[in-house]
């Protein structure tokens, strides 16, 4: 009898610890995501990108809180001025994703944020990088739109990196249009996986339709 | 029982809720400033915060017992320290040192120009060499504006520093070129035969070079090749002096690519357009064609190959001073070829390995004669044949974190024969090199590197040793101080080394101290040198090796990309103090190739509403020194031509031709018709002179060039 309670108890204890830890996952990753909507200053994408990285790191075999930490990291890179420091941040990033990558494969929301480094990383001498990162940029929005045809963001990315091109480079505003419109509609289709799974784009719509205007 | 269970089940949950702990402290860099934005957490869990501005933190845990705290932050080492969690934890200090990382690691940089590896701040970027108005797409005179270089339009060369053109060599991964520039031709500068954009990193040293390198006196070219491209591409090239085209392909998962290109110039559509000032009767025709493939070996190895054949012809006829009713007939054939095969891998033990081989053959055919009109009166032909065939291998390790230690060897074997009328004079030599380097790093702020190059060559059979040292010390975080000292050797043109009674080699010391300041926007940069010849060659009474002279100057260089809206500029001021004894030389005297005052003005802006990006370059250069047969010995090279003034101006304006993006390009060189004067030649009696210049007083340039699959544009707007 008492072996059976020991076993018992050994058993609830289990079953509570692990069911604390899925439920603590869940809950601290809903928590931050809830947070990145109001995000707008580079430190609380700092702060993000620490909570996020936390979880990643403790949780070891979860891709969301690798792919969140660098999107944090990411959208604080579009924020930097300093070009020493925005390659710090581009590499942090990359190293993310290469772990969020190992995690889950042919993943188009991770090729989407492959996509945004490359793009962080013309800003530090566009003249000069702007060959090489700006056709890596595309290549991975290509591949973004390949792994997962129905996701918006590699449409809205390219909307907005075809605002600035020139229309004799395959850019100008109607070209970006046109991407645009083909972002809206999967968006407005979009059905992600889980909770936790990115949703993002909506603010992009919002931000490609004021540069638009101008 | 059951009450023992259902306590000891609230007592797991309970300990789950309530026994929270605080922990708190400041995190601080070594100056003890505070750092915002780190990470502060125990390892492996979810607890922990981010600094806020005062670089305070606080969070609570439900962890107990021993744990890691960690505090990370991007670009400092991590800290990871055991807490032991009973109470509170208040008031903890983490001081976070700073990462070392190679961007801020000092570089030694005593005389040498980098243009390469876009993550480091260099004082130019591979564009920038080539993105030079006046300069044609031609890289060597696009580094004619850097300091140091002199502006010499009557020979091929980089002539640095008080020294000939033939004191520059050009390295491509490593290995010695034999032939950078396309053959010489009475009185005109000729074009290297590189394009550019075969390079991914380029280095213009101007002295204190690396001991991995030999046999200049005065600098050194150092091109690295490309590795593979991103995407597969072709091109398409129409303009005013010929055609051409290329294909490259990426394949097995863009492991790797092979590629080439053809090409054909042509002059005489240009020439019946605009005379020059030789009267042409056969104008130069070249064609040629590249090769390459290129294969990445597993993760750190690869392998390229690179051929380039080239054959061209030109014949034309230029005033014979001594006979006013004749001219001088002068015909070139030139064939070259130069293939170069590397292999790069890493070893066991951190070991990596670079190795070469490399293949060339030069053949000339040159006609010398009188001219009567455009007859031929008489003709005599010279066959000139060389070849330079080598091996090289160096091995490199990191000592420590950053400190490197390179060892090496390379042999060459060079072959040339010269016929003339009955006359076959054969050279032959064997040379062989070892060299040791080391980049000792004591702090990320000041490194040493010290170097041994021994060589060896059997037609002068004495072994020479060059010690090299630089010192790079970091004064702030933008700005360097740098000395060096080394000495370089170089073997007499094979010519004159046949005629030695005691062979040897000639000599340079080097004496170098600058102070340069880089970033992102601005550069700035002086140095001072001082350069002492020893065994240079004399003819005159006799061949010897008891020439000599010496070098000194100052060098300043500005660049400035921020204050003017879309444009990039830079100034560039040598001063060159410089006199040698040697060759026919009666008396110690300042060269006919060195000016004591060169300036640069280097000017590019962009006009984002036309697509259209201008740029232009004026260079200036005090009189040099010509030979003038009148004057007694005491005087020799006394005299000195006029000031040369140069303007060049290019316009490209950027646009797509159905799938293909374009670029149309317009240049002039010596856009204002200066009269350049180079030197005079002067009657056998001394009595008539005619000047030394270019063969027209401009060159006009107009060009299409197209991509499929790649944008060139940027490339092909450097380029003109």
């Amino acid at each position: 009898m008492k072996l059976l309670y020991l076993f018992f108890f050994f058993f609830l204890l289990s079953v509570t610890i692990t069911n604390a830890q899925s439920d603590k996952f869940q809950k601290s990753m809903e928590n931050y995501v809830s947070k990145l909507d109001t995000a707008s200053s580079a430190s609380t994408f700092k702060a993000l990108a620490n909570g996020f990285e936390r979880i990643a790191t403790a949780e070891k075999t979860q891709w969301l809180p690798y792919y969140y930490s660098a999107y944090c990291y990411v959208l604080g890179a579009f924020m930097q001025r300093d070009p020493q420091e925005l390659d710090k941040i581009a590499d942090k990033s990359e190293l993310l994703l290469n772990k969020a990558d190992s995690l889950s494969q042919k993943n188009s929301e991770i090729a989407c944020l492959m996509s945004m480094v490359n793009s962080a990383r013309i800003m530090v001498d566009p003249q000069n990088r702007g060959m090489k990162y700006g056709m890596l940029s595309s290549q991975y929005l290509m591949t973004a739109k390949n792994l997962d045809p129905s996701n918006p963001r590699p449409y809205l990315l390219e909307a907005q990196s075809k605002i600035y091109t020139p229309e004799q480079w395959g850019g100008g505003k109607v070209a970006a249009k046109k991407s645009l419109d083909e972002g809206k509609s999967r968006l407005e289709t979009f059905k992600p996986a889980s909770k936790l799974h990115p949703t993002w784009g909506a603010k992009l719509v919002e931000m490609v339709e004021g540069q638009l205007k101008q | 029982m059951k009450k023992l269970s259902l306590f000891l089940i609230f007592f797991i949950f309970g300990y789950l809720s309530y026994s929270q702990v605080k922990i708190s402290g400041v995190v601080l860099d070594v100056k003890l400033k505070p750092l915002p934005g780190v990470n502060v957490y125990l390892k492996d869990t979810y607890d922990g915060a981010t600094t806020d501005d005062l670089g305070k933190f606080e969070f609570e845990t439900i962890e107990v017992g021993q744990q890691n705290l960690v505090a990370s932050y991007l670009g400092f080492e991590n800290y990871e320290k055991g807490i032991e969690l009973a109470s509170s934890v208040k008031d903890l200090k983490i001081i976070l040192k700073e990462k070392i990382n190679e961007l801020s690691l000092v570089t030694i940089t005593a005389s040498s120009f980098e243009a390469s590896d876009e993550r480091k701040v260099t004082v130019l970027k591979p564009l920038d060499i080539v993105t030079t108005a006046g300069a044609q797409g031609d890289l060597v005179s696009a580094l004619k504006t850097l300091p140091g270089a002199q502006q010499i339009g009557e020979q091929e060369g980089l002539f640095v520093r008080g020294g000939t053109g033939a004191e520059t060599q050009t390295f491509i991964d490593g290995l010695l070129v034999d032939r950078p520039f396309f053959s010489s031709t009475p009185d005109i500068a000729q074009r290297g035969r590189f394009s550019p954009f075969l390079f991914k990193g380029t280095i213009f040293s101007t002295g204190g070079y690396s001991s991995l390198y030999g046999q200049g006196l005065s600098g050194a070219l150092i091109l690295e090749s490309l590795d593979i491209p991103e995407r597969s591409a072709s091109t398409l090239a129409l303009s005013t002096i010929g055609v051409g085209a290329g294909i490259f392909k990426l394949y097995n998962d863009n492991k790797a690519c092979v590629g080439g290109d053809i090409n054909y110039t042509d002059l005489s559509p240009y020439f019946s357009l605009v005379s020059q000032k030789q009267s042409i009767l056969s104008p130069p025709r070249f064609a040629g064609g590249t090769f390459f493939w290129r294969q990445r070996i597993k993760k750190t190895g690869i392998i390229k190959f690179y051929s380039y054949y080239n054959y061209g012809q030109l014949k034309y006829g230029f005033e014979n001073i001594d006979i006013p009713t004749e001219n001088q007939l002068f015909g070139l054939k030139n064939g070259n070829l130069y293939t170069n095969l590397t292999y790069k891998t890493s070893l066991a033990n951190d070991w990596v390995l670079n190795s070469g081989i490399s293949v060339s053959d030069n053949i000339d055919k040159i006609e010398f004669g009188g001219l009567k009109g455009d007859s031929v009166i008489y003709s005599t032909g010279i066959k000139n044949t060389s070849g330079l065939y080598q091996a090289r291998a160096v091995f490199s390790k990191l000592l420590g974190q950053f400190s490197t230690f390179r060892i090496g060897a390379e042999h060459q074997i060079r072959r040339g024969n010269t016929n003339f009328s009955v006359f076959n004079f054969k050279t032959d030599d064997q040379y062989s090199a070892v060299f040791a380097e080391s980049d000792l790093y004591y702090t990320s702020a000041l490194a040493l590197r010290l170097g041994l190059r021994g060589e060896y060559s059997s037609l002068i059979d004495k072994i020479n040793l060059a010690p090299r040292i630089s010192v790079a010390y970091k004064i702030s975080p933008k700005t360097t101080a740098n000395i060096a000292y080394g000495n370089f050797f170089q073997q007499p043109s094979l010519e004159y080394t046949y005629s030695l009674q005691d062979r040897d080699y000639s000599k340079a010391s080097h004496y170098i101290a600058n102070v340069q300041t880089v970033t992102k926007d601005y550069t700035f940069r002086t140095e001072l040198f001082y350069k002492k010849y020893s065994q240079l060659i004399k003819t005159v009474p006799d061949t010897t090796l008891s020439g000599n002279g010496y070098a000194q100057g100052i060098e300043v260089f500005w660049r400035d990309r921020k204050t003017l809206k879309n444009v990039d500029y830079w100034i560039s001021y040598s001063y060159l103090n410089t006199k040698r004894n040697w060759l026919n030389f009666p008396i110690e005297a300042q060269p006919s190739f060195a000016a004591n005052h060169t300036a640069n003005f280097v000017f590019k802006k962009f006009f984002t509403k036309i697509k259209t990006n201008i740029s232009a370059t004026y260079s200036y250069a005090t009189g040099r020194p010509y030979f003038n047969p009148n004057r007694p010995e005491q005087e020799f090279l006394s005299d000195r031509t006029p000031d040369y003034h140069s303007l060049g101006i290019s316009a490209s304006y950027l646009t797509t031709v159905g799938k293909a993006f374009t670029v149309l390009v317009f240049s002039v060189t010596n856009a204002v018709g200066n009269n350049q004067v180079f030197g005079y030649r002067y009657s056998s009696d001394g009595t008539r002179r005619a000047e030394v210049n270019p063969p027209a007083p401009r060159f006009f340039f107009v060009g299409m060039f197209m991509s499929w699959g790649i944008d060139r544009r940027q490339e092909v707007i450097d380029n003109n």
